[in-house]
C-alpha cells in the first residue's frame, strides 16, 4: 500500500476518560475484531491492568478502515499508557505517529493528564484530533467542554468531534478524520531503511520481539540487521503486523509499522529508541535518539523468607526482560537480610511489579518505604547520589543535600481551592502560576520536592477535592533543600530499614510520630523494647513496649496435646514472617509505616 | 526413673506414677452450653443414654487388644458426665472389665458440675469412682452472670463436704480467672472459699476467650498478676503449684493428668477424645471426630489421624509437655528415654531463657520459673 493510505496514530487521554473503550470500538468498526470475539478493552492484554483499568505496556495494532471517499486506508494504531507514572513510554508511542486523537471526557472536561498529552502531543509535531466522549451519559456537557478545550488548549470548536465509544455514536465521523486530516508519513521509501524502535518485549519463545516504526525504506524479512546505536548486526527471522494478532509479513515498507523478530534474548541490546538499518546498505546517520527512562522512586525489596532470596532474583530478572525501566541491584539490610534495591518509574510502576511478584511469582515480600533519589555534597567534594536513605552519609560529613523537584499541573474546581493550597504549601510547594477557567475551574502550576509526591500526594488531593483534582507532574531537575537523616533505635541499635530522610523543620514531628507508630506496630516481648528516633546522635523521641507478661495455654484437656502443638505453630509461623533487629521481633507492616506517619 | 515432685515423693510405690497407660472417656452432654467452654458438647436427648453405652462398649472392645499394659487411671470428663445415672457407669465398667487389665487401677475420676445433689455423688462413689472433680468455675453470682453462666450456685460450697461424705478419697475443684468484670477481689474471694470447703485438688484455669461469643478475657497483664496471687494464696493454704493451671496437697496430683504431662499412653472413647500409643519406635496420636451421632452410628469409624511421628521428633512435644510440670525436666531420665539430651533440644535458647528468669537449670534439671510459666508459650515455640 503505498504510504498516502497510511495514518499512523495513538489514542491519549486522562485516565478514566474512555481511551481503552475507544480502541476496542474503532477495532470493531474497522472490522479486526468481530463484536463476537470482543472481550472490552482488548489492547490491555495483561491481567493486573485489566483489573486496574489501566494501560502500561504500549500495544499497537494494523487495521484496515475503507473511508467515505471509497478508498481503503491502513490505519495503524500505536496504544499508550495512560498514567503519570509512564509518561515517557506515551512520548515513545507519539514519536512514532503522525497524529493523535486526544479524548475528554464529557462530564470531566479538562484534566491535568488531558494537557501533559496534549503538550507531549504538540512537542512532536502531530495533529492533534479533540474527541468529547461519552456524550451518552447523564451529566455530559460537551458545550462546556468545548470551551475549555478553547480555552485551555487553543482547539477550534469547530474541529471537535463528539463520540460515545461506549454506543459507537461519532466514531466512523472520527474514523474518517483520521484519514482526512492526520498527515501521510513522511520519509523516502527508496532510501536506505531506518527504522525507529518503539518497544521491546521478551516472549518465552522466540526471544525479544521489537515494535518498529519503518521511516526510510523497505525491511525486507531475511535481512542482515544493524543495530546503529548498540553496533551489533542480527539476522531477522520474523516480520510482522499486529492486526491485531501477530501476522507474519514478508516486508514493512516507509510509514509502515509493526514487529521484529532476531534471536535476541537480552532486551537490554535492543533497546527502544534504538536504529535500524540494513547491514548491506546502511543508512548514514540513526533517527534522533530517545533518552533513557530514569527510575525515580526507589525501595528495598526483601523475601518474607530469607531462603527465597534466589527466587526473587530470578523474578526481578525475568520482569526486567520486559520492563527495561525496572533497575535493581542486590542490597543487605542488618534488619531485613538479603534483598534488593529496586528503581521504578513511580509509586504506580513499583505497585505493578510488587504485584506480579507476588502474584505470578508467589513471593512473600518486605517492602521498605519508597524514597527518591538523594544528592549529596560530601566534605571531599564529591557528589554521591543516596537511593537508601541508610546510606547517606551522617550530618558531619555533609556539606549539602540535593532532592529532586517536579513541576506539577492541577486542575481542580476553586471550591476545594483552599485546601488543596493548603496541603501544597505543607508539602513545600512554591507556586508558578495559578488560572482561572470560564467554569469556575483553576489550573494550579507548582513545583514541588517528587519526595512529596511519591507517596499519598494524590490520595490527598482527591479527598481534599473530592475526587475533583487531577494531577500530572515531570521532572525539573535537583535542588538544595534543609534536609536530615532520621534514624530509629529499637534498643540502642539503629534499624538500617526504618531510616527516612526528612526536612530539618519537620524532623521532629515525623521523628515523634515514627516513634509512636512503632510503639503500636511492635508486639511485646519477653524484655522492654525501647524505640528511639534520632538524628546523628541526638535523641528526639523516646516510646517503650512494656515487657511481655503472659502467654500460656492452660488445660491439656483429655490429652489433647495436638490442638496445643497446632496454636504453639501458629504462633511460631507468625513470628517467622517478622524480621529481627538484634533479638528484637519486628513485624513487616513496620517497614512501610513509616509513610503511614501524617506529614 | 520418673519422679513426679517432692510432694508426690509418699504417693506410693514408684510403680504408681506415670507414664503408663490410661483411660479418657468423654460424655458430650450438657444441660446448658455455658459461653467460655470449647469442649464439644450438646444438650441430653432421650434415647442417647442407652446408645452411648453400646457405642462406647463397642469402641472399647476394638481397642481393648490394643491396649500396651494394664489401665491405671480412667477418667471421665465432659460435658457433663454426671449426667448420665450412676447404672450407667456401673454397666460400663462391667463391660470394660472385660476388655481392658482394671485391677491395678490407681484412679478413676469423675468430672460433675455443681448443681449435682448428694444422692447423685453417693451413686457415683458406688459405681467406682474414687476421685471427683467438681466443676465450680466461681462461688459468686455475679461472676458467674459475668461468664454466661444461667444456673445458681448457692449450693457450690456444700458440694465438696457430700463427696467426702458419699467416700471419695480424692475431691478437686476448678476455678476460673482472668475474664471481664471480674476484681482481683472476686478471684481471692474464691480463692478463700475454695480452701474453706477443703479441696484436696484445685485447677486454677485463666479463660480463653472464643473468637466471636462469650466473656473476653481481662488485660493479661493483670491475669498474670492473679496468676501470681493464685499461687501465693494456694500455696500459703498447703497447697503446691505441680503444673502451671493446676494444685495438689501432699498425695493428691491428678494421675490421669500427670500422664499426659509425662507422655504416657492412654485411650479415648466417645466423640472428641483423643489417644496416643507409642509402638515400635513411633508415637502416634489420633481424635474421634466432635459428632455424636456420627460415633452412635459407627463409633469405630469416626477416627481421624493426628500424627504419627518417629521416635526423632516426639522429644520436642515431649519436653513441652514435661516442662508443663514444676518439678521440670530431669536431663538424664529424658535422655534414657528420649535418646535426646533438652538441653540439646533448647540450644541457645537455654541460655537466653535462663537470662530472662524464664527458665532454671542445675546439672540434671531444667524447669520453669513462675515468670517462665507465664510465658511458657515463648519457650514452647522454641523447642518445636
Amino acid at each position: 500500500m503505498g504510504k498516502n493510505r497510511i495514518r499512523n496514530f495513538s489514542i491519549i487521554a486522562h485516565i478514566d476518560h474512555g481511551k481503552s473503550t475507544l480502541a476496542d470500538r474503532i477495532l470493531e468498526l474497522t472490522g479486526a475484531v468481530s463484536k463476537r470475539d470482543m472481550t472490552t478493552q482488548i489492547l490491555d492484554s495483561m491481567d493486573i491492568e485489566r483489573e486496574r483499568g489501566i494501560t502500561i505496556k504500549a500495544q499497537t495494532a494494523r487495521l484496515s478502515y475503507q473511508a467515505s471517499d471509497g478508498e481503503t486506508y491502513q490505519l495503524n494504531l500505536i496504544d499508550t499508557p495512560g498514567h503519570v507514572d509512564f509518561s515517557y513510554e506515551v512520548s515513545r508511542s507519539l514519536s512514532a505517529c503522525e497524529g493523535a486523537i486526544l479524548v475528554v471526557d464529557a462530564s470531566q472536561g479538562v484534566e491535568a493528564q488531558t494537557i501533559a498529552n496534549a503538550y507531549l502531543a504538540v512537542e512532536q509535531d502531530l495533529v492533534i484530533i479533540p474527541v468529547i466522549n461519552k456524550i451518552d451519559l447523564p451529566g455530559a456537557d460537551p458545550d462546556r467542554v468545548r470551551n475549555e478545550l478553547k480555552s485551555v488548549l487553543g482547539f477550534d470548536p469547530e474541529e471537535v468531534i463528539e463520540v460515545s465509544a461506549k454506543e459507537g455514536t461519532g466514531v466512523p465521523q472520527l474514523l474518517d478524520a483520521i484519514v482526512r486530516r492526520i498527515p501521510t508519513p513522511s520519509g523516502d521509501p527508496d532510501a536506505p531503511v531506518r527504522g525507529f524502535i518503539i518497544d521491546s518485549w521478551y516472549d518465552n519463545y522466540v526471544g525479544v520481539v521489537s515494535l518498529v516504526r519503518i521511516f526510510d525504506g523497505t525491511l525486507e524479512n531475511r535481512s542482515r540487521l544493524r543495530l546503529m546505536g548498540h553496533g551489533g548486526e542480527y539476522d531477522l527471522s520474523e516480520l510482522g503486523i499486529f492486526s491485531p494478532v501477530a501476522t507474519p509479513v514478508s516486508c514493512l515498507f516507509a510509514g509502515e509499522v509493526g514487529y521484529l523478530v532476531t534471536g535476541i534474548k537480552d532486551i537490554q541490546v535492543m533497546k527502544v529508541g534504538e536504529t535500524v538499518t540494513i547491514a548491506s546498505r546502511p543508512a548514514k546517520e540513526p533517527l534522533p535518539g530517545f533518552r533513557t527512562a530514569r527510575p525515580m522512586v526507589f525501595a528495598g525489596l526483601y523475601p518474607a523468607a530469607s531462603e527465597d532470596f534466589s527466587r526473587l532474583r530470578d523474578a526481578l530478572e525475568k520482569l526486567k526482560l520486559n520492563d527495561s525501566s525496572l533497575v535493581f541491584d542486590p542490597e543487605t539490610s542488618e534488619a531485613l537480610g538479603f534483598g534488593f534495591r529496586c528503581g521504578f518509574l513511580g509509586m504506580l510502576h513499583m505497585e505493578v511489579v510488587q504485584e506480579r511478584l507476588e502474584r505470578h511469582f508467589e513471593l512473600d515480600l518486605v517492602t521498605t518505604a519508597p524514597t527518591v533519589v538523594y544528592r549529596a555534597l560530601a566534605r571531599d567534594d564529591q557528589w554521591v547520589d543516596v537511593d537508601n536513605p541508610a546510606m547517606m552519609p551522617g550530618a558531619g560529613d555533609v556539606v549539602e543535600v540535593e532532592e529532586p523537584y517536579v513541576r506539577s499541573t492541577i486542575m481542580l474546581p476553586d471550591l476545594y481551592l483552599g485546601g488543596v493550597l493548603g496541603l501544597l504549601t505543607e508539602r513545600r510547594g512554591v507556586q508558578r502560576s495559578m488560572n482561572y477557567l470560564e467554569d469556575r475551574r483553576v489550573i494550579l502550576e507548582y513545583d514541588l520536592p517528587l519526595a512529596e509526591v511519591i507517596y499519598d500526594f494524590y490520595d490527598k488531593l482527591k479527598t481534599l477535592s473530592r475526587g475533583y483534582a487531577s494531577l500530572d507532574y515531570e521532572p525539573l531537575g535537583y535542588r538544595s533543600g534543609d534536609l536530615v537523616k532520621l534514624e530509629l533505635l529499637v534498643n540502642g541499635e539503629p534499624v538500617d530499614a526504618l531510616s527516612v530522610i526528612v526536612p530539618k523543620e519537620k524532623a521532629y514531628y515525623r521523628g515523634r510520630d515514627l516513634a509512636s507508630k512503632m510503639k503500636e506496630l511492635i508486639p511485646r516481648q519477653m524484655f522492654e523494647v525501647v524505640i528511639q528516633a534520632a538524628i546523628g546522635n541526638r535523641v528526639i523521641a523516646r516510646e517503650s513496649v512494656k515487657a511481655l507478661r503472659k502467654n500460656v495455654l492452660a488445660k491439656c484437656y483429655g490429652g489433647d496435646v495436638t490442638r496445643k502443638r497446632k496454636l504453639l505453630e501458629k504462633q511460631k509461623e507468625g513470628k517467622k514472617r517478622m524480621k529481627s533487629v538484634g533479638r528484637i521481633q519486628i513485624p513487616q507492616d513496620a517497614f512501610m509505616a513509616i509513610l503511614e506517619v501524617e506529614k | 526413673m520418673w519422679r513426679a515432685t517432692s510432694v508426690e515423693a509418699g504417693a506410693g510405690s514408684l510403680r504408681a506414677l506415670p507414664p503408663f497407660f490410661s483411660l479418657y472417656i468423654h460424655v458430650p452432654l450438657c444441660r446448658s452450653l455455658c459461653p467460655y467452654c470449647h469442649f464439644y458438647r450438646i444438650p441430653p436427648r432421650p434415647g442417647d443414654e442407652e446408645r452411648y453405652l453400646k457405642a462406647l462398649c463397642l469402641e472399647a472392645s476394638a481397642l481393648g487388644p490394643k491396649a500396651p499394659g494394664p489401665v491405671r487411671t480412667i477418667y471421665v470428663g465432659g460435658g457433663t458426665p454426671s449426667l448420665l445415672p450412676s447404672s450407667f457407669y456401673i454397666r460400663l465398667f462391667s463391660n470394660l472389665r472385660d476388655l481392658f487389665v482394671l485391677e491395678d487401677l490407681k484412679e478413676t475420676t469423675v468430672e460433675v458440675d455443681a448443681r449435682i445433689t448428694k444422692d447423685e455423688l453417693f451413686g457415683l462413689a458406688d459405681a467406682g469412682f474414687d476421685r471427683v472433680s467438681i466443676g465450680i468455675k466461681s462461688f459468686q453470682k455475679d461472676s458467674l452472670k459475668k461468664l454466661g453462666v444461667r444456673h445458681d450456685n448457692e449450693k457450690s460450697p456444700a458440694v465438696a463436704g457430700w463427696a467426702r461424705d458419699a467416700g471419695f478419697s480424692s475431691v478437686g475443684i476448678d476455678l476460673l480467672y482472668g475474664f471481664e468484670g471480674q476484681k482481683m477481689r472476686d478471684l481471692i474471694t474464691d480463692l478463700e472459699t475454695g480452701l474453706a470447703v477443703k479441696p484436696d485438688h484445685i485447677s486454677m484455669y485463666a479463660l480463653q476467650e472464643c473468637e466471636e461469643q462469650g466473656p473476653r478475657e481481662l488485660d493479661p497483664d493483670i491475669t498474670a498478676q492473679m496468676f501470681r496471687e493464685s499461687r501465693r494464696v494456694l500455696t500459703a493454704g498447703g497447697f503446691c503449684q505441680y503444673e502451671i493451671c493446676n494444685f495438689a496437697r501432699p498425695g493428691h496430683i491428678s494421675l490421669q493428668n500427670l500422664n499426659y504431662w509425662m507422655d504416657g499412653d492412654y485411650f479415648g472413647l466417645g466423640p472428641s477424645s483423643h489417644s496416643a500409643l507409642t509402638l515400635g519406635g513411633s508415637r502416634r496420636r489420633w481424635a474421634n471426630k466432635n459428632d455424636l451421632d456420627a460415633y452412635l452410628n459407627n463409633p469405630v469409624n469416626v477416627r481421624e489421624e493426628l500424627s504419627v511421628e518417629d521416635s526423632k521428633e516426639s522429644p520436642a512435644e515431649a519436653l513441652i509437655l514435661a516442662l508443663r510440670l514444676a518439678s521440670g525436666v530431669d536431663s538424664e531420665a529424658f535422655a534414657l528415654r528420649y535418646g535426646t539430651d533438652p538441653r540439646k533440644l533448647l540450644g541457645s535458647s537455654l541460655a537466653e531463657f535462663r537470662d530472662l528468669g524464664l527458665l532454671r537449670s542445675s546439672s540434671r534439671k531444667i524447669r520453669l520459673t513462675t515468670r517462665g510459666m507465664l510465658l511458657s508459650n515463648e519457650v514452647f515455640e522454641r523447642i518445636l
